[in-house]
């Protein structure tokens, strides 16, 4: 099988236990579509509450005006320490983390949401959109100051529990890489229709170059073989 | 070890984990962090083994989730709070004591020049500002119609207005300062110049009274925290020009982080400036006490200034 290199966007964190752990920094699609969704909660909130306070007068006003401020600035530094996500980026599946991977403190959090207004130069986050296409992380200026990226949220996610009768031994000596594709088809083929096992397998097969009829049930007992299941 | 065994082996492990980084609580919190050392090790080997692809996602999202568990903040909002205005801020402001004091000369020598100026010829204010921007301020502190209209439920009003207008650009000043300083230098100019050219207006007008003993309390908060906020801008784009012996965003990163506590005591300053402004300021009762009442605000301002960028604690 020819080696390829995958083009994905992963980055990978040194930790100190030894480990470097995978993220995914979330690009300017999903981060727009959960400032959206952010900016519908602020503005029904503001209309709520103009609603609620129209009816006191001046007094109603005032309080009005330090509910904008709340919202404009204490909105995101609020939810982004508490969680590290505000409810449009939970809505997205996004969370903000430190450089190193940590959730954000305190002050990366205050700082990368206090210089929103640079971001959003000469208007609609143009600078700050230029930033993140020009920066590997998707980073805008107040991530730069702050520390900090916006990265998928990533779900535990169950490994399935397949078991299979196993070749007794290897048609013939492969790459480790190929053995990883056919350990990834075997572990995965139960939740794939069978049209698109079947699409799966023969390009396998053929990049393998192994003569074979049932091509699924023969992909499945290879990589019962290699996860070390019984014959 | 096949992928099968080593998982049959180390499962047990792993679902428990998971369970609990769900439910946020754990049998045995002291085990915690073992165990999580104990599941990184096995993302190596899954790593290094090269199994499957599924296995070591599975486990990557596992360490990640651990980590975060393991590393959150469980610091609440005002200790932080407490710590940054009562330690670091003062800290910071001993660090950038030079970027303070710039700041204090350029927003108050350019006042006082515009102040000079406007009072040596009252044409002089058409130079700052429109005419009726200048009716407004005539009237606002006119003898004769000041102290009118003014009820709690306006109090509240002015209160509202000032939180969100002046912390904003407070906020926006220090946030311009990002741009290679010109924001914040821009915001310190224009208000010096401003603010000291109304000042010489009312001179010129004769209203030093009413004027003064209104803006003598609360400006000794506010005029301090915008430059201060200034102060902060300046040095974070300061940073960006001059990064020493770092990369330029590193650097940036390094400052910003350094001025923030000074950030936020700007903002606590206005969120006081506003609380005065609104409902101490506009009262009618006789220039000595508001005078009484200002000097001390300005002393208790300049002993905090003291204390950060003279002892810098």
């Amino acid at each position: 099988m020819k080696q390829t290199s995958i083009i994905d966007n992963k980055i990978g964190i040194q930790l100190p236990e030894g480990v470097s752990l995978t993220l995914v920094p979330a690009g300017i699609a999903v981060r727009t579509a959960a400032f959206i969704i952010d900016f519908i909660y602020r503005a029904l909130l503001f209309i709520a509450a103009a609603l609620v306070l129209g009816q006191v007068g001046q007094a109603g006003e005032g309080i009005l005006l330090v509910i904008l401020f709340v919202l404009n600035w204490c909105y995101y530094i609020f939810f982004e320490y508490r969680t590290g996500s505000s409810p449009g980026k939970r809505k997205m599946n996004l969370k903000v983390v430190a450089d190193n991977g940590l959730p954000a403190g305190f002050s990366a959090i205050v700082l990368r949401n206090l210089l929103r207004p640079v971001d959003m130069l000469p208007l609609g986050y143009a600078l700050g959109l230029v930033s993140m296409v020009l920066s590997q992380n998707f980073k805008r200026l107040g991530d730069w100051a702050g520390g900090t990226m916006v990265v998928y949220q990533q779900q535990v996610l169950p490994l399935p529990k397949i078991t299979g009768q196993a070749l007794t031994q290897a048609p013939q000596p492969l790459a480790s890489s190929e053995q990883a594709a056919v350990l990834d088809f075997w572990l995965r083929h139960a939740s794939l229709s069978e049209q698109r096992q079947q699409e799966l397998a023969e390009l396998l097969i053929s990049a393998l170059d192994i003569e074979t009829d049932d091509k699924v049930a023969y992909l499945c007992a290879l990589g019962a073989y290699y996860a070390g299941e019984k014959a | 070890m096949k992928q099968s065994q080593f998982v049959k082996q180390r499962e047990p492990l792993w679902l428990q984990l998971e369970q609990e980084l769900n439910a946020g609580s754990f049998a045995r919190p002291e085990l915690f962090p073992a165990t999580y050392r104990q599941l990184c090790s096995d993302l190596s080997l899954a790593r290094s083994r090269q199994y499957s692809p599924l296995l070591i996602d599975r486990l990557n999202q596992l360490v990640a989730a651990g980590q975060h568990y393991l590393y959150q903040n469980n610091q609440p909002v005002w200790f932080e709070l407490r710590q940054l205005i009562g330690i670091r801020a003062l800290e910071a402001c001993y660090q950038f004591r030079r970027w303070i004091w710039l700041n204090l000369v350029l927003f108050y020598g350019l006042g006082l020049a515009a102040a000079l100026f406007v009072c040596s010829s009252a044409d002089n204010i058409n130079y700052f500002m429109s005419v009726a921007d200048l009716e407004k301020f005539t009237e606002m502190y006119d003898p004769a119609s000041s102290g009118a209209g003014r009820n709690a439920q306006s109090d509240v009003l002015m209160f509202g207005f000032y939180i969100y207008n002046n912390i904003g650009i407070a906020f926006q000043t220090f946030a311009g300062g990002m741009l290679l300083c010109v924001g914040a230098l821009f915001f310190i100019v224009y208000n010096g110049l401003y603010l000291g050219a109304v000042a010489g207006h009312m001179i010129n007008m004769g209203f030093n009274e009413p004027f003064f003993s209104f803006v003598i309390g609360h400006g000794s908060v506010e005029l301090t925290a915008i430059v201060l906020s200034g102060a902060a801008g300046c040095r974070l784009g300061f940073s960006l020009l001059s990064p020493g012996i770092y990369k330029r965003f590193t650097s940036l990163k390094l400052v910003a982080h350094q001025v923030m506590p000074i950030v936020v005591v700007a903002f606590v300053m206005l969120v006081l400036a506003a609380g005065i402004e609104a409902f101490w300021s506009p009262r009618l009762l006789a220039a000595e006490i508001k005078y009484t009442v200002g000097a001390f605000c300005w002393a208790a301002v300049c002993y905090w200034l003291y204390r950060g960028t003279v002892l810098g604690r």
